[in-house]
């Protein structure tokens, strides 16, 4: 490709977790290319590993420290200056209340091990506040977890082998390119798709077939489905004999579901509820891969229980071309890098991440007083921005390490240029493949950026802590953080991605599952222990749903969805993303546009109790009549504040996020409103 | 609603074009009457040296004004190279030697031999001129640009260079002269009709080169309409002073000149896009229609 | 779809031109992205671009997807009206722009109707689209075709044939196509109804139908789509766009 050609990983949030080889000439990345010797992700990237060429060299990357001024704008400041400054206060902050009045928050921005190295600060620091859950997933791999033991699922690549894949909640034409084209081989190998998804996607436009269920009511759907399959004997009567724990009682509450009733919840037809199940339990091997879209409201553990309890009742499990596919945390296991100071006594105290605005304003004892954030944007990524708002507001030191000034930075009092993956080393796990791959450096850091190891340092040594963690040889360390027995691997990995977790391409292919009665748990006891929820997953509806009371008020139910040309609030502000990205637009079905005189292309007011937020309509006749729908991901400024309305709920398990649990109304812009604008900094 | 990836900028790069065709218009229009004088008997079959003059002035500023329309403008002199291959190359040299021979016509002194052929041979090349203003053109998908349309430059020149040639006692108004300057308004005049029909009728999977001006076509182009074709001859018939009627058609030709290029409208496959996404919004929405 | 590697060198006539697979491009622009990165192109310049048709997914019917280039014309417009001779087609089928000889007078923008000429405006001269004859000549395959992570995008090297597919394209990973399920009928870009060839210009697109013969509305032929589309547009008068 060009002179010197270094293999690398896209470290980013993203089910792909693409090789890339990229191209560096005169110091400068030429080209990226997927890297073939990668079995999933083969020789190719998605238009956003592309862009990174663009994104190294942003003029809007930052390159210095930056501090906030009188003026509310920024100034460059020197590293030391900066750095002496935040220590100072951090120091002084932590005398007068306490470490724990200092919150360290991690996104999902960037992954690699190396983000291990922060606690040799924080530990010594003393143990900062600390967020548990996340905006994502963690609902979903709770469900999972519960039913199965674990989270893993089939190599991606015996998708092909699929003779029926039912895609629930999950949109991979779009946010997994590469378990798309495996679908794509597995159609015209004769599979048929089915989508559960009350949108029209690009997905659905290539399924079998599409059923749009009111948001929410999934689990209702699962347990008809799980109904219809009892009832005409299509499950799978010897696997759940020799690998079910609790079925009796799974097959008493899908009793309660027959296709009238699911229909009448979930706004279905009770036929195509028919249709899907009779398809599902009869297309062998049939793969279920579930999105985390449907779990992203209050009672997604155990809707997610109830869909994920199917694949055993068809006796899907264990076989190539089956299974049950979530999440992939086989690669997961990587040590913590070596030599860190031993953790604090005393857990640190932590909160559910959903809540950040709330817990930023009203915590107490004490409460907090500063803040870092890094790999995150809650400022728009968060839900309930209004709260988030308030909550920087009342804080004494924010500092956000970022590669552009994002609307969290915007909020801060000193703004850390990061590096960007191609200029550190570091060891990257996936959540679709099995493979750990070395994320080698392609090129160094600009003039002035630092990596975050060099400034966790800085700061030990300005505290004085030890540096230990950190005067470890970059390579031994590297090493270190391999699984024990595999520290030899570090040289293959520099030509290949590797499987290190010994679990084998097909999943439970002994039929031993890692559940406390090592069955799969139809009825977990351990559910209703850890979270307060029945044993047997159950429909319930949502509070903020369809049926509840604020649906008299505010009808339309919100659903704000990712792309492939973004991931959240990243590569969005690229020209060579610009190019070919699309409009943010509201999707609403011309009957829901028509009740309220909007037109095509007339800007709308999408609003509720806790805020508003503007978008131009699309008629968009794909969409379930009663569903709203506009891209999330801020990062340009022309992008809606679509968090503003959202909600800051905890799911029933894994402290997940209820961002699709929202309900709006939506009005022409023109239209006068009783409530005031709420408060909000542009 | 499209991508943006692909293709131009935004801007009339078109300017300079406008001026030059004017320009080309006004000069080859006053070349190419002196064919319409001598054939209603009203003066001789060779441009006077004058007359010679004003064409090869007027084209030369033209060619002048062209080549600030190039990218490489030192570059002009490849334009030659595909003789016999480019409609361009031949209408550069149509100009070039329409230039050449006007400015033989003009300089050289009356009893010179080349000089004499030199200013029989401007009317022709003036109208050949005319005649490669329009065939340049004729592209493919270009809806505004085919059919009829190559005829305008002539039709309109014609109409410029007869009032002018009026306006410089070239001819008295009256007899056959008049006729034919009538006749020529007549087939400008529905060469503009047949052109608009013709776009209105295209519209549907047409994608306009400049929107915001296409918006204002019926406009713009009535106002070209009634100078060239309703005002000037009114004020023609009326006697008004022949330099007023110049004054007038010459905002024409500047503002037909400016149309043609702002109005471009062509084939693509967006504007093919549209039309089909027109045409299932329409069904969708229509009472009988199934919805899948 | 994807292509093999072409019978492609030196001396080689034929025609040559993309090949795009309606049933699965997505629209990513994946491919705009690896021209751009490919070619060095200014951000002023683009060589590809995406269409997308039916986004609002009217009558149920799925949004397609056209990633359009250069169709390197068998007659190009481009071509003829050139008056210094910068675009040329070679024997092989590619139709280039040399920079060295332009003057940018930007005749071939206008009568290209594909949108295929982009000019430069630093450099005062037309861009466009070469096929990576580059990359061709060293046994690779042009950057966005290379690039396309779900395969949509191909390279035909003889798409003269038209009729069935070409020699060279296998169909699915893993084996021959299945005769029931695979259209073996690739459809010349303008055979299909609103893509008319405005001017006989032949692009040396190809536009492989989705595969057919399964449900789901991307499998629905395209053709059909469009012509509920020209049957509506017959019941009303052409509306007036721009």
């Amino acid at each position: 490709m060009s002179l010197r050609t270094v293999r690398t990983v896209c470290p980013r949030n993203c089910y792909c977790t693409c090789g890339m080889l990229v191209g560096v000439e005169d110091g400068r990345i030429v080209g990226i290319e997927g890297d073939p010797v990668n079995p999933a992700t083969g020789g190719k990237v998605c238009l956003k590993g592309l862009s990174y060429v663009e994104r190294v060299v942003h003029p809007d990357r930052l390159t210095t420290p930056l501090r906030r001024n009188a003026r509310g704008g920024f100034d460059p400041v020197p590293w030391d200056d900066a750095l002496a400054d935040i220590a100072r206060r951090l120091e002084t902050i932590r005398r007068e209340s306490g470490p724990s009045a200092v919150l360290y928050y991690e996104g999902s921005g960037s992954h690699g091990a190396l983000s291990g190295l922060a606690a040799a600060f924080w530990r010594p620091f003393g143990g900062p506040t600390r967020a548990h859950g996340d905006l994502c997933w963690p609902a979903g791999l709770e469900a999972t977890r519960l039913t199965y033991g674990d989270n893993r699922h089939n190599h991606p690549v015996l998708t092909r082998e699929s003779r029926f894949i039912l895609l629930w909640g999950h949109n991979p034409a779009e946010t997994n390119v590469h378990q798309w084209n495996l679908i794509l081989e597995a159609r015209e190998r004769g599979a048929k798709v089915a989508v559960v998804d009350p949108r029209s996607t690009d997905t659905t436009d290539a399924a079998d077939l599409h059923l749009r269920p009111r948001p929410g009511t999934d689990a209702a759907l699962a347990l008809g489905l799980g109904h219809v399959i009892l009832a005409e004997g299509l499950h799978d009567q010897r696997f759940v004999a020799a690998r079910g724990l609790g079925f009796e009682s799974y097959v008493e509450r899908v009793a309660a579901y027959p296709p009238e009733r699911v229909a009448q919840i979930t706004g279905l037809e009770a036929e195509e509820v028919r249709e899907l199940a009779r398809e599902y339990a009869t297309g062998r091997p049939a793969l279920l891969v579930a999105g985390f879209g449907l779990q992203r409201h209050h009672h997604a553990g155990q809707a997610m229980r109830a869909v994920a309890l199917l694949p055993a009742l068809t006796g899907n499990l264990g076989v190539a071309g089956g299974g049950w596919q979530y999440a992939n945390l086989a690669s997961h296991c990587l040590r913590p890098p070596p030599s860190l100071p031993p953790p604090p006594e005393v857990d640190p105290r932590s909160f559910p991440t959903s809540r950040l605005g709330w817990v930023l304003q009203h915590l107490g004892d004490p409460p907090l007083r500063a803040a870092w954030f890094e790999k995150a944007n809650p400022v728009s990524q968060h839900p309930r921005t209004a709260e988030v708002r308030r909550g920087f507001e009342g804080l004494e030191l924010v500092v956000v390490v970022d590669q552009f000034l994002t609307d969290t930075a915007r909020m801060a009092h000193y703004v850390l240029p990061a590096k960007t993956l191609f200029e550190e080393e570091d060891l990257v796990t996936a959540y679709w493949h099995p493979y750990v791959q070395l994320r080698q450096k392609v090129l160094d850091p600009p003039e002035g950026v630092r990596t975050e190891t060099e400034v966790w340092r800085e700061l030990c040594v300005r505290f004085g802590f030890g540096t230990d963690a950190f005067d470890v040889d970059p390579t031994k360390r590297l090493r270190a953080m391999l699984p024990e027995g595999r520290e030899g691997a570090l040289e293959e990995l520099r030509d290949r991605p590797l499987d290190l977790s010994g679990c084998g391409d097909v999943a439970w292919a002994d039929g031993r599952f890692l559940t406390p009665s090592g069955k799969v748990e139809f009825s977990s006891e351990e559910a209703a222990r850890l979270w307060g929820v029945e044993p047997v997953p159950d429909y319930q509806p949502l509070e903020e749903g369809h049926a509840g009371e604020a649906s008299r008020r505010f009808p339309l139910q919100l659903l704000t969805c990712k792309t492939r040309e973004r991931i959240h609030s990243q590569f969005g502000n690229l020209s060579w993303i610009r190019e070919v990205d699309r409009p943010r637009v509201l999707d609403i079905h011309p009957l829901d546009a028509a009740a309220r005189g909007l037109a095509d292309g007339d800007p709308a007011r999408i609003w509720n109790a806790r805020g508003a937020a503007e978008a131009p309509v699309r008629l968009n006749p794909g969409i379930r009549p009663g569903v709203v729908h506009v891209i999330e991901g801020r990062c340009v400024p022309e992008d809606p504040w679509m968090n503003l309305v959202t909600a800051d709920g905890v799911t029933d398990m894994g402290w997940g996020a209820t961002f699709y649990e929202c309900l709006v109304e939506v009005e022409a812009v023109s239209v006068e409103r009783a409530d005031p604008e709420p408060e909000g900094r542009p | 609603m499209g991508r943006r990836g692909g293709g131009a900028g935004k801007g009339f790069h078109e300017a300079p074009l406008v001026l030059f065709s004017a320009l080309a218009v006004a000069g080859a229009g006053i070349g190419g009457s002196r064919v319409l004088l001598a054939a209603t008997g009203q003066g001789a079959w060779a441009s006077s040296p004058w007359e010679a003059g004003v064409v090869a002035g007027l084209l030369a500023l033209g060619v002048l004004v062209s080549t600030l329309h190039l990218g490489r403008p030192s570059r002009a002199g490849l334009a030659l190279r595909m003789v016999g291959r480019s409609a361009l190359t031949a209408e550069v040299l149509a100009l070039g030697a329409s230039l050449a021979v006007g400015a033989l016509a003009a300089l050289l002194p009356p009893g010179s031999a080349v000089g004499g052929l030199a200013r029989v041979l401007l009317p022709w090349l003036s109208v050949l001129v005319l005649l490669t203003l329009g065939t340049v053109y004729r592209l493919p998908g270009q809806v505004g640009w085919g059919g009829s349309a190559f005829l305008r430059p002539l039709a309109l020149g014609m109409v410029f260079g007869m009032v002018v040639q009026g306006a410089a006692g070239s001819w008295e108004v009256g007899g056959s002269a008049l006729a034919v300057l009538l006749l020529v308004w007549v087939v400008d005049a529905l060469l503009m009709v047949l052109g608009g029909r013709k776009l209105e009728r295209t519209l549907g999977s047409a994608e306009a080169s400049h929107p915001a001006v296409f918006r204002r076509r019926r406009l713009l182009l009535a106002v070209r309409f009634s100078l060239v074709n309703l005002v000037a001859p009114l004020a023609f018939l009326l006697a008004w002073t022949l330099l007023l009627v110049v004054v007038l058609v010459a905002g024409g030709v500047l503002l037909d000149r400016f149309l043609f290029y702002a109005l471009a409208a062509r084939l693509t496959t967006e504007g093919e896009v549209r039309r089909v996404e027109a045409a299932l919004h329409r069904r969708s929405i229509a009472p009988q229609s199934s919805t899948d | 779809m994807k292509t093999g590697t072409p019978a492609w060198g030196p001396g080689r006539h034929g025609a040559a031109g993309f090949a795009l697979d309606l049933g699965r491009c997505v629209g990513c622009g994946a491919c705009v992205l690896a021209c751009r990165m490919e070619n060095r192109l200014p951000g002023r310049v683009s060589w590809r671009r995406i269409v997308p048709l039916n986004l609002a997914r009217y009558l149920g019917g799925p949004t397609y997807f056209f990633s359009l280039a250069c169709h390197h014309c068998q007659d190009p417009p481009c071509v003829r009206g050139c008056p210094s001779g910068a675009l040329r087609k070679r024997p092989d089928g590619v139709v280039t722009l040399e920079a060295d000889l332009c003057m940018g007078c930007r005749y071939c923008e206008m009568a290209c109707p594909f949108k295929a000429p982009a000019y430069d405006s630093d450099a005062g001269v037309m861009t466009k689209c070469h096929l990576c004859h580059h990359r061709l000549d060293s046994g690779l395959l042009p950057a966005c075709v290379e690039a396309c992570p779900v395969g949509a995008l191909g390279f035909e090297d003889d798409t003269a044939a038209g009729g069935d597919v070409a020699a060279g394209v296998d169909v699915a990973a893993g084996g021959a196509p299945d005769a029931e399920t695979r259209v073996g009928r690739v459809l010349r870009a303008e055979e299909v109804p609103g893509f008319v060839d405005p001017g006989e210009a032949k692009p040396g697109l190809v536009l492989v139908p989705p595969v057919g013969g399964i449900r789901g509305a991307k499998y629905v032929s395209l053709e059909s789509l469009l012509a509920a589309a020209a049957d509506a547009a017959s019941e009303g008068e052409g509306s007036g766009h721009g």
